[in-house]
């Protein structure tokens, strides 16, 4: 994690506001979604940070109001399932072409590994699988985050590594036939 | 630890387990094994792509636009926030001070100043204080009420 400015409200949302999109991105699967969750979190953490009183960090706190917004956001918008089925991981790799990945990674395999993130992994464990294995997050931290308890953070994250691993693999069969 | 049990671990086990450094028995065996050292490596492989791919994911609009649009950045000069809530806290728990040590003041109640290293009366509470602080105990006059002020 990256050092955190001590200085104004806007200046700490300067700092979160690329983690908020991603977490948005994250919940709703929907860059334009995540958009406006970004925005409207960032509006809402702006109105509400005199009540912040520190019992959880910051990112706690800025995690929970952009889970909130996201979530109204999209049962206004008729509920996530129908949104989700909006989504092409195809275009967002496309869309993505100026990134590099590790070179061992070939586009198809991304492709595959973000469709099993996006369509595979129940909501909550997307979340937990994001915030612990690929942010960094301590399991006990993405279980207040969400608002659960840790038991049940760490089943939706085995639950989780285990069909993204499992798709992974999918694509090395010559690796699990030459093990052992 | 053979090669089915490890392949079965590694589908669920923590990114330290991965890469050999959590569980000592499945981190002998991928020192030991390539075949399950190469799956290991492709599943923090993909993993990690999985996470470039997320943090190359940009809003469609900077946060310099928004703040701008919202009002909180003019002109390119930052705008600061008035914060008020230090502000009200600091200045109740000032108040709260006043209202509780000014009658003890002006009841001429007799205070004793006793610090750490001095001989304590018999009736106060002997405070250890930190290392580089002093402590100060305000006897109130009530026997069920001292004020200790660490300094």
């Amino acid at each position: 994690m990256s050092q955190i400015p001590e200085n104004s409200f806007e200046e700490l949302i300067g700092h979160f506001y690329p983690r908020i999109y991603r977490w948005a991105l994250v919940i709703t699967g929907d860059p334009d979604s995540a958009d406006d969750v970004t925005q409207e979190a960032v509006i809402r953490a702006y109105r509400h940070f005199g009540t912040f009183r520190g019992d959880s960090s910051l990112s706690t706190w800025l995690y929970t109001i952009t889970r909130n917004v996201a979530v109204g956001m999209m049962t206004r918008e008729n509920g996530r399932n129908q949104r989700q089925e909006q989504i092409s991981a195809e275009e967002m790799v496309a869309d993505a072409s100026g990134v590099t990945p590790a070179e061992s990674i070939d586009r198809n395999q991304l492709l595959e590994i973000v469709r099993s993130f996006f369509r595979e992994l129940s909501d909550r464990q997307r979340e937990v699988f994001d915030l612990v294995d690929l942010q960094g997050y301590r399991p006990t931290e993405a279980a207040e985050m969400l608002g659960i308890d840790a038991a049940t953070a760490r089943t939706h994250l085995l639950r989780a590594r285990r069909t993204i691993r499992g798709r992974i693999l999918d694509h090395y069969p010559e690796l699990l036939e030459g093990a052992g | 630890m053979d090669c089915s049990e490890v392949r079965e671990l590694l589908l669920e086990c923590d990114i330290t387990d991965l890469q050999g450094e959590g569980n000592p028995p499945l981190g002998d065996h991928l020192q030991d094994c390539p075949g399950c050292r190469e799956i290991a490596d492709e599943i923090m492989t993909a993993e990690s792509a999985l996470n470039s791919f997320l943090e190359s994911r940009n809003p469609s609009r900077s946060y310099e636009e928004v703040a701008v649009e919202l009002g909180w950045i003019d002109g390119g000069k930052r705008i600061r926030f008035f914060r008020p809530l230090p502000l009200i806290i600091s200045t109740a728990a000032a108040a709260i001070l006043l209202v509780v040590a000014l009658p003890l003041f002006n009841r001429n109640v007799d205070l004793p100043i006793v610090g750490v290293s001095t001989e304590l009366r018999a009736e106060l509470p002997v405070v250890q204080a930190p290392s580089e602080k002093t402590a100060l105990i305000l006897d109130s006059g009530n026997p069920d009420y001292q004020i200790i002020w660490l300094f």
